[in-house]
């Protein structure tokens, strides 16, 4: 049988593969739109119509895998979660599904297949306005231009790179023409910065060479608004062109011709109408650079995170000017702007470079922090920040804010002062990291033309290019010496001796500055400067060597500064190297569905052990059942309960956040409205570490606000009035969290004036509330009421009566509860107590009259039997002698006798306690407040519950502090001892 | 000896191919129709390559990687992806695997028959 034949037989094969396959999509397609929730059905889909593009393309069977190219996009983004699976939706799929069929049946015979071009219209239709908003036009805001009549048009920024590249209609026939050629299109975004144009790097040359390996070259122009003439900046870059290219070239070959692969973006066109030439090229390490969701999604949720930390950096950089700080700062602006550029968001990039750029003058001091600086460094943030929210809500570009000329502006005029005030220019790391590689190549060109090229006028040519490009690269770094050698060497070109050893100079100079920072001295000696002898001698006299040369008269005092400055350089190129890369902790990011599915699993888990416990318990009772069997289960039903609490801990573990994120956010609120009403404020902080399920986390942040803003605007007075009541200025709000049980405490104490009982008396009285007198310890429960507030007229801030409220109805959600303490005169204390959610904790089970109840074992102490004359009535309660120690004690019934308003403490009656027995068991627990004694009628067992706060209609019984499920199915209650006691 | 080598994918046609493929070159083929099935076959039999699918129903390639790699007997064996998944992250995912070579699918035959040469010559 001839190879032909055997493919032909393999192709036949496939096709009836492809019906099975259809077949099975289109059952599974059906039942995934009654349960769109079954990854696995999706999955079995996609992989379905996956199977099938990638094994046409092996039959010659092209056509019909693109066809089912499309659907794969189509399916992908339902399994994703993009698209929506609507009944719509499902009938295209089953259309496609058809179709296929038909297609493999025509191909079976021989035929050409048809394709159905009305459907891949209407999926084109689907998956583009999925993509939404392509078409629409940039925002011009040229009146964010400069004054002075920019021509038209000039201010459009065009956006850099469009989510699915995009192909601008006049080019799609260039395009389209060089289809058949095998060629790959590149969207090409250049991104050269100002720093890099200052120091020689053109990018035109790129340009150039870019257009050198293009079969078609498409340049459209991209460029910042371009000032008035009187306005212009030479030396700053306005030009980011964007270039469609054709070339057989593989994107890193592309992006090699740049001399940073950071400096160019290298997008490939995936052209609609084109027969995909990618499967007939069957690499092996085929590219894909193209931006995908999940790179957007991954890069918005840490870009968020990203921003929260920036603002804190900056509010502590206000605060404390220290360079910590300033770094922080500038690590997250630098992250971002990498991240944004990995991404393709090209105006993100430029405006955190600009930052960038404004952080590097603060940082060297040629700027100095004022608070106009902070505003504008605030003001970037929440640029920042609103544009990952907008990209996040599906906004497709970002336009530059006007507050990019202002960066801009602050920088130029920054520089002007700079230099006017520093002698030495102030070179950011970044220019410093681009000449060290830059000299690195000279290096190379020079020492290799001079070695290898016999010496004529080519070699000449080449060394004095480079010889001019040193000069001027080391001259704008300020390394003076280096750029003179540069300046001499040029002079002797003609001498070939002399200009062999001005090279050698030069070229190790470089090799020092790449080995890394030395010693002064040192430097100053290779560069003749002084000789060793004269190092020593002064060393021996424990000086700064500087300024002991400079008394010596063995140098001047710019020698030594510039020799210093060189000695910087050296430190930042050293820094500059890689090698140092702290290790990362490695972090993956979940679905917070899986995390949810896992949890219950984990709790259903542990109900099922609980079960298993309880069966074995039953089975124990049964006499013909051998013990060895039963231990053995026994044992086994260890090892199952370790492995159940591992995995509880690890899945509760995932769900926790440190509560720090949080706090972080309310430096923010605590700055602005002190800034607005003139007061001073600090916040303090303490628990940051605390850990708080995510969730809750979220639900707090909003209701903690509300109570900041309160301690801000009601709460701490003006720095007068603070004088006047002998207070420090400044007033404090502390956040306080840690963890008490299991429950999370989160605390805002402010030092402010505190809450009237008067006027809260007066004012709950005036909207007909029911309260007693304004000393009553209810009374200040009230702020918490929809609609109250105290404030005559509300400020922006607080006052309108919304707010408290939020916090009672946030916190009561989530079955946790608020307190408030106010002394008047001398600030409020705010307390939040949130029951950790489906916490797992160990239980000791009691019964009391038939019914089981729960301790948390946190707080029992011991058990123990007691007879019950040991009891003696102590003032109007029960207690005994207990270890040299006098406890209250209760029987549990007794306890939990108050009905649905607690605990009653006062109620013990003699009787009670009367009983027959000569002993009775009593668990002793231990809570924030003392110790308690409590009577029960039986202990039984330890064990771990699941507890799940208590229901909506139950959470007014203080006493329960959740319910859990036993083995055999029984609701148990679980008691809170801190209100028994 | 011929030298024997284990296709793994869900599709017999493919499978069909591939061998053809590889019997030509002169090697032994043994086919498999999941990642299950193929570790199945794998016991009691001298193989001395793998090339496998990566989507596959019941056990997929990555997972049939690491599974293989896990058992002493078959730890060894190399093992070359043939997939039309040509996304960097899952190509990662078979490298840490242990994968040799993903080749994405469509594949020319001298491609497929270049890989598994230079590693089993």
């Amino acid at each position: 049988m001839s190879i032909e034949q055997n493919t032909e037989d393999y192709k036949r094969q496939f096709c009836q593969e492809i019906r099975e396959i259809i077949d099975q999509v289109s059952e599974d397609i059906l039942k995934a739109e009654t349960a769109p929730e079954d990854p696995d059905l999706l999955n079995a889909i996609f992989r379905g119509i996956h199977t099938i593009k990638g094994s046409a393309g092996m039959f010659g069977m092209d056509a019909l895998g693109q066809f089912a190219h499309h659907f794969e996009e189509l399916l992908g983004g339902v399994r994703e979660g993009t698209i929506a699976l609507t009944s719509d939706i499902v009938d295209i799929v089953l259309s496609g599904t058809d179709a296929i069929g038909e297609m493999a049946s025509a191909y079976e015979k021989g035929e050409k297949p048809a394709v159905d071009e009305g459907l891949l219209d209407r999926l084109a239709g689907l998956l583009v306005h999925d993509k939404s908003d392509q078409a629409a036009p940039p925002d011009s805001h040229s009146e964010n231009g400069p004054k002075g009549g920019a021509p038209e048009g000039q201010a459009v920024l065009p956006d850099g790179k469009a989510f699915l590249p995009e192909i601008p209609p006049e080019l799609s026939a260039s395009l389209e023409a060089a289809t058949g050629d095998g060629l790959h299109f590149y969207k090409v975004g250049v991104n050269f910065t100002s720093e890099l144009f200052e120091n020689g790097y053109d990018p035109a040359v790129l340009l150039k060479n870019l257009r050198s390996i293009s079969a078609r070259y498409i340049p459209t122009a991209g460029y910042l608004p371009v000032p008035a003439l009187g306005e212009f900046e030479p030396l700053c870059l306005y030009l980011h062109p964007v270039v469609y290219l054709a070339t057989d070239r593989k994107v890193s070959e592309v992006t090699d011709l740049a001399l940073d692969p950071g400096l160019i973006s290298v997008t490939q066109v995936e052209y609609p109408g084109r027969e995909t030439s990618n499967a007939e090229s069957a690499d092996a390490d085929s590219e894909d650079s193209g931006i995908n969701e999940e790179n957007l999604k991954e890069f918005l949720i840490s870009a968020g995170e990203m921003t929260e930390s920036l603002e804190k950096a900056v509010i502590d950089y206000e605060r404390k000017n220290s360079p910590h700080a300033l770094n922080d700062i500038f690590r997250t602006v630098h992250n971002l702007k990498g991240d944004a550029g990995y991404i393709g968001l090209q105006n993100v990039v430029l405006f955190a470079h600009a930052l960038e750029s404004l952080l590097e003058r603060l940082r060297s001091g040629a700027m100095k922090r004022t608070p106009d600086i902070i505003d504008l460094l605030l003001k970037a943030t929440d640029f920042l920040r609103d544009a990952i929210k907008k990209l996040g809500a599906g906004e497709k570009r970002v336009n530059l804010p006007p507050l990019y000329e202002k960066l801009r502006q602050s920088l130029t005029t920054a520089t002007e002062q700079g230099s006017a005030e520093h002698a030495g220019a102030v070179v950011p790391d970044e220019t410093i990291k681009a000449f060290l590689e830059q000299s690195l190549q000279h290096r190379e060109i020079l020492s290799g033309s001079l070695k290898t090229r016999p010496f004529g006028d080519d070699t000449l040519k080449i060394v004095a290019r480079s010889l001019d490009g040193l000069q001027k690269a080391s001259a704008f770094v300020g390394l003076k010496r280096l750029s003179f050698l540069c300046g001499h060497a040029m002079g002797t070109l003609h001498d070939e001796a002399s200009l062999r050893n001005a090279v050698e100079e030069i070229v190790a100079i470089i090799t020092g500055l790449e080995a890394g920072p030395k010693r002064l001295g040192q430097i100053l000696v290779e560069e003749g400067k002084v000789t060793e002898q004269d190092i020593k001698e002064v060393l021996s006299r424990q000086k700064p060597i500087g300024e002991m040369l400079v008394e010596e008269g063995k140098v001047t005092a710019s020698d030594v500064q510039e020799a210093l400055h060189a000695q910087e350089l050296m430190e930042a190129a050293s820094q500059a190297r890689p090698g140092a890369v702290e290790s990362e902790t490695k972090t993956i990011r979940v679905d917070e569905r899986r995390i949810d599915q896992l949890t219950n699993m984990a709790g259903e888990f542990l109900v099922a052990r609980n079960t298993y416990d309880y069966l074995l318990g039953e089975l124990g009772a049964i006499a013909s059942v051998p013990q060895a069997m039963i231990r053995s289960l026994k044992d086994n039903l260890y090892l199952l309960s370790r492995v159940t609490n591992e995995m509880q801990q690890g899945v509760m573990s995932l769900r926790m956040v440190p509560i720090k994120g949080i706090f972080q956010k309310f430096q923010r609120v605590v700055r602005d409205i002190s800034r607005k009403q003139q007061k001073m404020i600090e916040l303090a902080t303490e628990g940051d570490d605390t850990e708080i399920d995510k969730n809750v986390g979220d639900m707090l942040s909003d209701p903690l606000i509300h109570i900041i803003r309160n301690s801000c605007d009601h709460g701490i007075e003006t720095p007068e009035e603070r004088r006047a009541s002998g207070k420090p200025e400044r007033g404090t709000i502390l956040l306080k969290s840690w963890q008490e049980g299991s429950d999370l405490i989160i605390r805002v104490v402010d030092d402010g004036r505190g809450i009237s009982r008067q006027k809260v008396y007066e004012k709950a009285k005036s909207l007909g509330m029911d309260v007693a007198s304004p000393d009553d310890d209810s009374i200040l429960a009230v702020i918490f009421m929809p609609g109250f507030s105290t404030k005559a007229e509300a400020t922006d801030i607080s006052g309108r009566g919304v707010g408290m409220d939020v916090v009672n109805t946030a916190v009561t959600s989530l079955g946790g509860k608020v307190e408030v303490h106010s002394e008047e005169g001398s600030g409020t204390e705010i307390t939040l107590t949130i029951p950790m959610k489906m916490g797992v904790s160990d239980a000791l089970l009691v019964e009391s009259l038939g019914k089981t109840y729960a301790f948390p074992l946190d707080y029992v102490v011991e058990t123990v039997k007691i007879a019950p004359e040991r009891l003696r009535k102590l003032h109007d309660r029960w207690g005994f002698c207990h270890r040299d120690e006098v406890l209250p004690a209760g029987t549990l019934e007794m306890l939990l006798d108050g009905g649905n308003s607690g605990a009653r403490k006062s109620r013990l009656k003699k009787t009670d306690l009367t009983s027959d027995k000569e002993e009775v068991p009593m668990v002793i627990v231990k809570a924030g407040t003392g110790k308690l004694g409590v009577v029960v009628d039986r202990l039984c067992r330890n064990m771990e519950v699941a507890i799940k706060p208590v229901p909506e209609s139950l959470s007014q019984i203080d006493v329960v502090s959740g319910v859990s499920i036993l083995g055999d199915g029984r609701a148990v209650l679980v008691l809170n001892p801190e209100k028994l006691v | 000896m011929p030298r024997t080598i284990m296709i793994v994918d869900d599709a017999a046609s493919m499978r069909g191919l591939i061998a053809m493929t590889l019997k030509r070159e002169g090697y032994e083929v043994v086919e498999a129709s999941d990642g299950r099935d193929a570790l199945t076959k794998l016991t009691g039999k001298k193989v001395d390559l793998i090339v496998s699918d990566l989507n596959m129903p019941n056990m997929d390639g990555i997972e049939l990687i690491k599974a293989a790699k896990a058992a002493p007997q078959s730890r060894f064996i190399p093992i070359v992806m043939l997939t039309t998944e040509s996304q960097d992250k899952k190509k990662q995912e078979g490298q840490q695997a242990g994968a040799k070579a993903w080749i994405v699918k469509p594949f020319k035959p001298d491609v497929l028959v270049g890989v598994v040469k230079k590693i089993i010559g």
